[in-house]
């Protein structure tokens, strides 16, 4: 064979050979096709599936199963990236043995399944003749492309609506007879109205919005109760709230009475602050659409009391009988939540949140709103969209693909300079591989200091740039004075304690108060934090480590600035996480030696670490100081504490029914200061995470949704001339 | 030669005294305490039933020599293994790099001498060690601790003031 022939050969083989290797493409591309077309389940369990889906899951994963905050999404590139290479078999056992959170294996084996079709058939697989065991183990990615077929899934996509509660027990609060409306009529009588001159100088008896104080204190000038005499606190009376969804409630107390108000039936309540006795009953409703959204706050101003209902209804009821005076849709996308409200220079201010669909016309922001009629009067919008100030910090993200920046808790209000300080929470998704840009993403995670009159952003100030483990910073922002220097303070999830010039926003200290791991540096002239280089550099399909896990560090349970010894007192819990591809692994924070929950003090002109003590149960209320030199603070294993500011050494505790939760009050009536808590269950990260690390450890009853109060014993004459 | 050996003994017993003190100055100066809180490694619910255990450990260094001696409670299964591990930063799961045994029991004692090269050294001074137990039904890692600079570990609800220790890792810049 010449040269010429052998190189003819080599060719004839090379080109036989390319033809068997397209053939055997084509073939397993075949294969592939086909094993697509064939999934083990059946459309009659993919439907029944879907109702359960929509009952039980949507509250949180979403009708479009796009995921909200820390429910992953179930469909789509997200879900075939994180499940692709998992089987039905592992899929099934996960939802079995998770959910729904507060009542995981709960819902039988053919529910399980059906529930798993469902996310089969949702992610583009075709359904086939054989149905789903819990005994099926097939990879997912290959019956399932992660294309959701047109027409499954209900256009609008939120989360659930009625009665999708999370899990069991969020769908147990049936209103009571099935009645609504104004069940229980009764005036408050010599009812004062709130004034603007009462909001700035509230009386020493009142706890009239949620901080108590414009500043966001959470302190009180009450010195009745002390650290001498905390000791013979008693219960004084307690009242259920109804059960189901997220309890974290503030009540309100002005002139004596008390309002309350649960939202697993959006009821209104207001009773004598003494004695316990309803006044008012409203049953507003909606029943069960609390989806994943607590009530933390309501509003007082006028004779009006403003209400955040779960289907983002306004309301604005008659505090003396609780009758409605004006209601207001706060957002025309029904599946949004109204975050935090208040009342400053005389506008009803709203938070608007879990406003994370994507599209162009939902997303969140901070509102002002007239509060004698419920007008809107003008819109922030926290995410910067294309071609505004800020816009460029989502790189070339469409307006339909920006979300997050949530406004969930209530602001604060600096009256002298007619300025009003909010958060935000974190851009969504929250991972930036998922978020498909590696920008700042303003407004997200930021300080915005806005003009309660015009919706003006003053100044912001960004607190974590980019962030991307869902570490929140949208809590509380803290006014503290020293001398001229005017600063607003806030501490985030990932438990950096900052403080600012709230004149500017310039960056002026920060301290961190638990461990952390998730920024590399922080720049101390600008306050600038960059992340570690493998969470700047991370994939769909990796995991990252993040201390704090988003139970945070520091949560919605608020701080309180206890002002005679310039302390700030933070509730703070220590775990971390792992985040990857189907969901996320907890553990303990390093160097905590077992404790997951920890209160700190710092003084606030120096950032000098004063006090701190820590223990097994993570706290669930916020902290609330007073003038006696006592503090509260209550727990999720339903230890409701007194303890000394100056050292933060335990004075009293008693326990109560279910895990306090929410923000504990102190008022006085007749010169004799009472101390009010809520109990509650469900939650989002602060209350899940300790719920399946404690899991088996300390074990709670899921019922208990209420309120306590306590006060000192009375003196015998007084004792017998009440009775 | 009697005498020249008695006179000889105090200046060999002053030398060897000498020898030994400035050694055991330089062990003395050498040795530090690390401490580790061992706890579940990360787990989800559906995991959470095997993941149970605690324990502790204080790992003594003396120049590159390593001791660790601790103790392991309440696992769902028996230990099998026991690593010393290298990470990028307390928290962030790493790398076995050293072996040692644990008994084949829920509960016990875990001990072993390691010479530690000086990058290890650095290592465990920066907290990127960390002490890792297997079990039969946790194998890939049941209970882990990052091995940090001895620190006041005080009872439940004891307060403590400030400044309390809390491992850094963010370098700050000015």
């Amino acid at each position: 064979m010449n040269p010429q022939q052998r190189h003819r050969r080599n060719r004839v083989m090379l080109l036989a050979a390319f033809a068997v290797m397209a053939i055997c493409f084509w073939i397993a591309g075949a294969r592939a096709q086909q094993a697509l077309t064939v999934a083990p389940f059946t459309d009659a369990q993919a439907s029944a599936g879907q109702a359960t889906y929509a009952q039980s899951c949507a509250s949180c994963h979403a009708n479009s199963l796009a995921g909200s905050g820390e429910a992953p999404a179930l469909a789509g590139t997200a879900f075939v990236d994180s499940w692709g290479s998992r089987t039905t078999q592992e899929l099934y056992n996960e939802i079995r043995l998770a959910m729904p959170p507060e009542n995981p294996n709960s819902l039988g084996p053919d529910t399980y399944a059906a529930i798993v079709a469902f996310l089969l058939k949702a992610n583009g697989a075709q359904a086939g003749m054989s149905p789903l065991t819990p005994d099926t183990a097939v990879i997912i990615r290959s019956v399932a492309t992660g294309r959701t077929p047109a027409g499954l899934i209900a256009s609008g996509g939120g989360r659930g609506g009625r009665g999708g509660g999370r899990g069991k027990n969020e769908n147990s609060g049936a209103p009571r007879g099935g009645r609504t409306g104004l069940t229980v009529a009764g005036t408050v009588k010599n009812y004062t109205p709130v004034t603007d001159e009462m909001m700035l100088h509230p009386s020493d008896n009142d706890w009239l919005m949620h901080y108590r104080n414009y500043s966001g204190w959470s302190n009180s000038p009450l010195n009745q109760i002390t650290a001498k005499n905390v000791g013979s606190l008693q219960l004084r009376w307690a009242w259920p709230l109804d059960e189901g969804a997220r309890q974290q409630i503030t009540p309100l107390v002005h002139d004596g009475v008390m309002f309350l108000s649960a939202n697993m039936t959006n009821t209104v309540q207001a009773l004598d602050a003494r004695t316990g006795d309803l006044i008012w009953e409203n049953r507003l409703g909606p029943v069960g659409a609390a989806g994943q959204n607590a009530t933390r706050t309501m509003a007082l101003y006028g004779n009006l009391l403003f209400y955040p209902a779960t289907d983002t209804k306004l309301y604005g009821l008659d505090a003396r009988t609780g009758k409605i005076v004006w209601q207001t849709a706060v957002s025309d996308y029904g599946e949004d939540k109204i975050g935090g409200i208040m009342v400053a220079h005389g506008k009803l201010l709203v938070g608007l949140t879990r406003c994370d669909e994507r599209s162009d016309r939902d997303h969140c922001y901070i509102a002002g709103y007239d509060p004698n009629t419920g007008k809107q009067l003008w819109k922030f919008y926290t995410i910067a969209a294309t071609g505004t100030p800020g816009g460029d910090t989502w790189g070339d993200l469409p307006n339909n693909k920006r979300a997050g920046a949530d406004a969930w808790i209530a602001g604060t209000y600096d009256p002298e300079m007619n300025l009003t300080f909010w958060g935000t929470g974190q851009a969504k998704p929250s991972r930036r591989d998922q978020r498909g840009t590696n920008g700042d993403a303003l407004f997200s995670n930021s300080t915005l200091a806005i003009d309660p009159d015009t919706g003006e952003l003053k100044w912001y100030f960004q607190n974590a740039p980019g962030e991307s483990l869902d570490l929140d910073e949208v809590f509380e922002r803290v006014l503290i004075d020293h001398g001229t220097q005017k600063t607003v303070m806030t501490v985030g999830k990932s438990g950096l304690l900052w403080k600012l010039d709230r004149t500017t926003g310039k960056f002026l200290d920060v301290k961190e108060t638990v461990f952390q791991n998730v920024w590399a540096s922080i720049d101390m002239k600008t306050g600038r934090t960059t992340y570690r280089s493998d969470i700047l550099e991370q994939k769909p399909t990796d995991w990252l480590a993040s201390c704090p896990s988003p139970e945070g560090g520091h949560n919605w349970p608020a701080t309180s600035y206890y002002p005679a010894d310039d302390l700030i007192v933070i509730p703070l819990s220590q775990t971390c996480v792992m985040y990857g591809p189907g969901g996320q692994l907890f553990y303990e924070m390093p160097g905590t030696d077992g404790n997951l929950g920890r209160v700190s003090a710092y003084e606030t002109k120096t950032m000098r670490p004063v006090w701190t003590f820590q223990q097994r149960s993570p706290f669930l209320t916020g902290v609330m100081s007073t003038a006696g030199g006592v503090g509260f603070i209550g727990d999720f294993n339903r230890v409701f504490r007194a303890f000394s500011i100056k050292t933060g050494k335990t004075l009293w505790e008693t326990r109560l029914p279910t895990t306090a939760q929410g923000y504990p009050v102190t008022y006085s009536i007749g010169g004799e200061q009472f101390v009010a808590v809520p109990t509650g269950y469900n939650g989002g990260s602060p209350e899940q995470k300790p719920t399946v690390m404690l899991g088996g450890e300390i074990n709670r009853p899921t019922l208990g949704h209420g309120v306590y109060v306590f006060a000192l014993p009375k003196a015998p004459s007084e004792k017998s001339t009440q009775e | 030669m009697a005498r020249e050996l008695m006179s000889s003994v105090p200046a060999a017993a002053a030398t060897v005294a000498l020898v030994c003190f400035s050694f055991g100055a330089e062990i003395f100066a050498a040795t530090e305490k690390y401490q580790a809180y061992l706890s579940p490694m990360p787990h989800n619910d559906a995991m959470h039933a095997n993941f149970s255990g605690k324990g502790s450990v204080i790992a003594t260094i003396d120049g590159d020599r390593m001791l660790v001696n601790g103790t392991f409670t309440g696992l769902a299964s028996a230990a099998t293994k026991a690593h010393v591990c290298l990470s990028m930063a307390p928290g962030i799961p790493g790398k076995p790099i050293l072996e040692f045994t644990v008994p084949a029991a829920v509960e016990g004692k875990v001990t072993g001498t390691f010479k530690l090269e000086s990058a290890q050294v650095t290592a465990l001074k920066t907290g990127k060690l960390y002490i890792q137990i297997d079990s039969e039904k946790v194998p890939n890692g049941n209970l882990w601790g990052w091995l940090l600079t001895e620190h006041e570990v005080v009872g439940q609800d004891v307060p403590q003031k400030g400044p309390w220790f809390q491992p850094d890792f963010a370098i700050k810049t000015k």
